[in-house]
């Protein structure tokens, strides 16, 4: 903090908190009741679609300002509602990229500065401050575009301690990251709490990494509402895995078994036969009006193919080109050397280039799932968007619509069929749009981080859904920070810095 | 949320007319980007009438000269749209002073003076909303509206600028063709713009959206 006083930790106070966005039949919170002593860090865990991160938006104050719905209770902090103590929350993303706002670093931190109206001179030594509790590694002058992802997230972070927050709420700050940057994150955050004694509320899926460091742990069930809380050795019984919770030590669930004819591609091709490739692709990335990044090639000479009927994870830390790559294996990439290119029997009206396929031929061959799933979202409502692509296709439309409805169910989202995909939690919309890519039949389907957000039981569902997928013959290629995801898979591709890291499993 | 409990939720869904959140001048971040970003699309458009205007007003002026007052009311649009999207006193006037702004920048006939026709055509939509409290946005709403925005550009600005050498019987009528094309063109036009961005998905945070979202609830 910028002065070495600790600042003391907020009391939150949640009465009666209910919340029903506006067009959803049911409230996502019902007549919640919650109180955290200050100073309390509080892991709050629960299944994909719990209302988790919309509590926390709750406790930020955040509801009816860019959402409408009806809202009713109270959320106190120290006695007054969040919005009318701009700062006193500091709340992070599951995607750091999401919080950066500003081109250079320092300009960023001062956000929050500028808007509570500190005085211009007394900001440098605040942002300077805030950055060195983040531990965040670079000063104020480096570029936000040049960041990791784990740099970007403590980056956020040092933007929330500027305002020297009471309450910390983080939803899911590390799931988007590897493990070095995951810790880095985790340790910037527990350093602060430490000194300055904030209230801490952490949502996340994986529990462990946290549990050491919490007091308590609060469940929410699938409606909402309180299932558990009190001390985590309390609190975490096994009966909760049942329930989707990530109980320490229970072990990997085993990915839930699903009939390959559902998700059986269009055109299979034989066994191993590789449906995309990347032959010594090299990319680097553009800015807007076409100037070069400063810096190394976002991929050099990477060579890679998924091939039909076997599973491919790419692996690495952030920033190693595990999701160019993909891009390039989904010919959505621009190259600048090298060949990408679909098989012959897949080939289109100008040949098997994938930059010379047509978006339809394209769409036949492989589908691509895109890190943030909403990116991914082209309707409204969640059977409309997974009959999207089967629909432009021309493809009948009662095979599509059965295993549209079958990739629901096998999801664990029949429920959500009519439902609208803006409604969804970030689990949710992640499994709709691995579902969406599925119901046409392509012949390989790339997934971004799938496993992101879910919870146990639909980890087992997502794995599941690529496993017929590759015994349905179709090729899968998986690009993941979760090693459990990666180790379902039968082959792998380490990349480091944009390079295959030669040797790897 | 706030201290007070508010909306209890009897109806699970609230179907009918949704209202900005009192107090009405306290605006959202995202009522001011959305009246900004209405503003600088329909600054486009108008910028193009700029432009296509002209043929169709050489044709109804050797018609009857005051008859030109039919084309005019594309230009009214913004106000209308953003004063029945944002619901709250000022958003008419701001979406109207965005989108004459950008016509004047990208450069039309006219110059900074379209800002005193933007401005004069957004206090027109202004008064209307006023009148009815903010609390009515439907299609009568609307109507009057487009007039009145139609009716302040006129007798506020064109009688005594463009129109001086009128007689009074031309100035009546250009009056009375303005005014019917402003509560047609613009008034029922700029609903039909604001439902069908409703219905889009495009505004699901302003009242109109809101509207459209508990209509079709699921």
């Amino acid at each position: 903090m910028p002065d070495a006083r600790p600042t003391t930790g907020g009391r939150v106070d949640v009465r009666g908190l209910t919340w029903r966005p506006a067009g959803r039949r049911t409230p996502v919170l019902a007549g919640l009741d919650l109180r955290i002593e200050p100073g309390e860090r509080v892991l709050l865990a629960g299944p994909s679609g719990a209302g988790k991160s919309t509590l926390l938006r709750a406790l930020a104050g955040l509801l009816l300002t860019a959402e409408v719905g009806d809202l009713s209770g109270t959320v106190h902090i120290d006695g007054e509602h969040p919005r009318e103590v701009p700062g006193r929350v500091g709340l992070l993303l599951q995607d750091p990229a999401a919080a950066v706002v500003a081109g250079r670093v320092g300009r960023d931190v001062a956000f929050g500065l500028e808007n509570t109206r500190v005085p211009r001179d007394r900001m440098p030594a605040l942002v300077q401050a805030a950055l060195a509790a983040a531990r965040f590694p670079y000063d104020g002058a480096r570029p936000t575009q040049t960041l990791s992802g784990g740099e970007a997230q403590r980056l956020a972070l040092a933007g929330a301690l500027a305002l020297r927050p009471r309450v910390l709420l983080l939803d899911e700050p590390t799931s988007m990251l590897d493990e070095e940057n995951a810790a880095a994150v985790r340790e910037a955050v527990l350093s602060v709490v430490r000194r300055t004694g904030a209230t801490l509320v952490v949502v996340e899926h994986r529990l462990d990494p946290w549990l050491e460091h919490v007091d308590r742990c609060v469940v929410l069930d699938a409606d909402g509402a309180l299932r558990a809380d009190g001390p985590p050795s309390r609190v975490l019984d096994p009966g909760l895995a049942a329930d989707g919770i990530w109980i320490p030590g229970a072990g990997l669930p085993a990915p839930t078994s699903l009939d390959p004819a559902l998700v059986a591609p269009r055109q299979p091709l034989a066994r191993g036969e590789p449906v995309t490739l990347a032959a010594d692709v090299t990319v680097h990335h553009r800015q807007p009006f076409a100037r070069r990044l400063p810096g190394p090639a976002a991929l050099a000479a990477v060579s890679a193919a998924v091939e039909a009927g076997r599973g491919l994870a790419l692996t690495g830390p952030s920033g190693a080109g595990k999701s160019t790559l993909l891009a390039v294996l989904a010919g959505l990439q621009q190259i600048s050397a090298g060949r990408a290119e679909v098989a012959a029997t897949l080939a289109g009206r100008r040949g098997r280039d994938l930059a010379r396929l047509s978006s339809k031929e394209l769409a036949r061959a492989v589908s691509w799932v895109p890190q943030a799933p909403e990116h991914g979202l082209v309707r409204t409502v969640v059977l409309d968007e997974l009959l999207a692509t089967a629909t432009a296709l021309g493809r009948p439309a009662d095979e599509a619509r059965t295993r549209a409805l079958a990739l629901l169910e096998a999801l664990g989202m029949s429920h959500l069929s009519g439902a609208r995909t803006h409604h969804l939690s970030g689990g949710e919309q992640r499994r709709l749009v691995v579902a969406a890519s599925l119901v046409h039949g392509p012949s390989a389907v790339l997934l971004d981080e799938p496993t992101v957000g879910q919870d146990r039981r639909t980890w087992a569902a997502v794995m599941g859904v690529c496993a017929a997928t590759v015994a349905a013959g179709a090729g899968v290629a998986v690009a993941t920070h979760d090693e459990a995801a990666a180790g379902c898979l039968e082959d792998r591709l380490a990349l480091r810095e944009g390079r295959a890291v030669v040797g790897a499993g | 949320m706030s201290s007070t409990v508010e909306a209890p939720s009897q109806a699970p869904v609230r179907r009918g007319r949704v209202l900005a959140r009192r107090p009405l001048m306290s605006y959202r971040t995202i009522d001011l980007v959305t009246a900004a970003l209405l503003g600088v699309g329909f600054g486009v458009v108008f910028w193009v009438w700029d432009q296509l205007y002209t043929a169709p007003s050489a044709a109804l002026s050797a018609l009857f000269s005051p008859l030109t007052g039919l084309l005019g009311s594309p230009w009214l649009l913004a106000g209308v749209a953003g004063g029945l999207m944002v619901r709250r006193p000022g958003a008419a006037l701001f979406t109207e002073l965005v989108a004459a702004a950008v016509e004047a920048l990208i450069g039309n006939t006219w110059g900074w003076t379209t800002l005193i026709s933007g401005g004069l055509q957004g206090l027109g939509v202004e008064l209307v909303l006023a009148l009815f409290l903010w609390r009515r946005f439907g299609a009568g709403a609307a109507m009057l509206a487009g007039l009145a925005s139609a009716v302040f550009e006129v007798a506020g600005y064109e009688w005594w600028s463009y129109y001086a050498d009128y007689a009074w019987s031309w100035k009546l009528v250009y009056l009375a063709t303005f005014a019917v094309s402003g509560a047609l063109i613009a008034g029922l036009g700029g609903l039909l713009i604001v439902r069908g961005l409703a219905r889009a998905g495009a505004v699901n945070a302003m009242p109109p959206g809101q509207e459209e979202l508990e209509r079709t609830a699921r």
